[in-house]
């Protein structure tokens, strides 16, 4: 799918044969290179660029928006609005500077302004309510939380630390830059976001405990 | 090590270390966290046909572009445009003040300012660019910059009671402002080459900086030294010139949304 020499890092970083750290840093360090050699070529019209940067971004920040609390169809119109925005303003990325965070930095600006323009159709609409399905007793207990429904429950600057983290593989230094943030603030959120998460867990435990001896 | 250290740990190391692992082998919470968000994302993958299509329609637009210029030659625009600009206010106004202020308090307010007008330059030259590293978090930076000027006009100048304070306030802030609106012009054009993803955040910075040239002539100008009339007429430019930085920067994001809805 990728022209010759790309390594997607995202891919690659969620690869579950990953045998050790430091094969992983690896990866990444040679996905990064890749990566900032496409958007360079990308600046100088090359034509396979675009596709090589689309196929390697686009799974993970479709992820990004997906656990943004996006449905399937709003995550996908947003990643053609990131990319049709990337095209507009590539000439803001410096070469020999990170990819990802300038891309995550635009994406999570379309997604801001994808947020508040569905919230004003939302108000000239008759929104028809879905009722979320009821899981069988004991399903969820065994399956667990998928990370989705997990960090559906924190608040959205919480949850968007997080998905970078985890989904996007962006490190402290990456996310704050994306995020216009100083990397304490992150540390911060993401530890506030964790603490939050393992209470949520223990919630959702005693209540199914609670539940299976009724 | 407890749930609170390990919640810690894991916002700051990718790997956990040896005690945290302990903890976590023995706590069932802590393990259903690490394992939810060590979990393998369920692979649901956009469509090839999707991806085809926008990479396509990038490649049919696509010109060679030229990147940005380094950080640092945005650097020296927005410095020597603010230096340029406090010089062409003082050459119209002249430098009353430093022939009635102490050398300590020409020194220190000057410092201040210096101090602030380069973090904020420094901070926009970042805001430019997407993804750009912050030291300190440009949201908070205005307000931060403002409370270091009031803090050391307090601590530098004497609060007395003045007979006309409203009237004096009022005429420096009439001189003040048009030197700071005439400020951000040039600011605006060397902003206008990058992207700006936070309008109102960039608009109140390029206020505020904007603004401190109009504060800075005054503070050079302005024979007053009562600290109530610094606070309110030098700083209160600068206040002024960001809170319509913010707006404007606001109302641009809005109209910028509002074109982009009807497209």
């Amino acid at each position: 799918m990728f022209p010759q020499g790309v390594t997607p890092r995202v891919t690659a970083a969620n690869t579950p044969q990953m045998e050790s750290g430091l094969q992983e840093d690896v990866v990444r360090q040679q996905s990064f290179v890749d990566l900032d050699r496409w958007m360079e070529r990308y600046q100088q019209a090359d034509p396979d660029a675009p596709t090589a940067l689309v196929g390697a971004l686009s799974p993970a920040l479709l992820r990004f928006f997906k656990s943004q609390v996006a449905t399937r169809e709003q995550a996908d119109d947003l990643l053609q609005q990131t990319w049709l925005r990337i095209h507009r303003v590539r000439h803001t990325y410096r070469p020999g500077e990170p990819v990802l965070p300038w891309i995550y930095a635009i994406a999570r600006r379309v997604r801001v302004d994808g947020y508040r323009r569905t919230r004003r159709i939302g108000l000239h609409e008759i929104a028809m309510e879905v009722l979320p399905e009821r899981p069988m007793p004991g399903e969820a207990r065994n399956a667990g939380p998928t990370f989705d429904t997990l960090v559906a429950g924190l608040p959205e600057g919480q949850r968007e630390v997080v998905a970078m983290l985890k989904v996007g593989g962006l490190t402290l230094e990456e996310v704050a830059r994306a995020t216009s943030s100083t990397v304490g603030a992150v540390k911060q959120k993401a530890h506030r976001a964790y603490e939050r998460l393992r209470i949520l867990l223990q919630v959702q435990a005693e209540e199914q405990a609670g539940g299976a001896t009724q | 090590m407890n749930c609170k250290d390990v919640a810690r740990t894991l916002s700051e190391q990718a790997q956990l270390p040896l005690q945290a692992e302990d903890h976590v082998k023995s706590c069932q919470y802590c393990q259903e966290l690490v394992r939810s968000l060590d979990s393998p994302v369920p692979a649901d993958p956009p469509s090839p046909a999707t991806l085809r299509q926008i990479a396509e329609g990038m490649a049919s637009h696509l010109r060679p572009v030229r990147p940005l210029a380094p950080a640092r030659y945005f650097l020296g625009a927005f410095l020597s445009i603010f230096v340029s600009m406090v010089a062409v206010g003082l050459h119209r106004t002249g430098t009353f003040t430093i022939t009635v202020q102490t050398p300590l308090q020409t020194a220190a307010i000057l410092i201040a300012l210096a101090i602030g007008a380069g973090v904020l330059a420094y901070s926009l030259v970042q805001q430019m660019v997407p993804g750009g590293r912050h030291r300190i978090a440009p949201s908070l930076l205005p307000v931060g910059i403002t409370m270091l000027l009031a803090i050391a006009t307090a601590a530098l100048f004497q609060f007395q009671q003045e007979p006309n304070f409203w009237r004096d306030a009022w005429g420096c802030i009439r001189g003040g402002t048009p030197i700071g609106v005439l400020a951000a012009v040039p600011f605006w054009l060397v902003l206008r080459r990058g992207t700006i993803l936070s309008p109102g955040m960039t608009g109140a910075a390029t206020g505020l900086l904007a603004g401190l040239v109009g504060t800075s002539v005054l503070e050079l100008q302005c024979p007053n030294l009562h600290a109530s009339h610094i606070l309110v007429s030098h700083i209160g430019v600068a206040i002024l010139c960001a809170l319509a930085g913010l707006v404007i920067g606001k109302t641009a994001e809005m109209i910028g949304r509002r074109s982009d809805l009807l497209q």
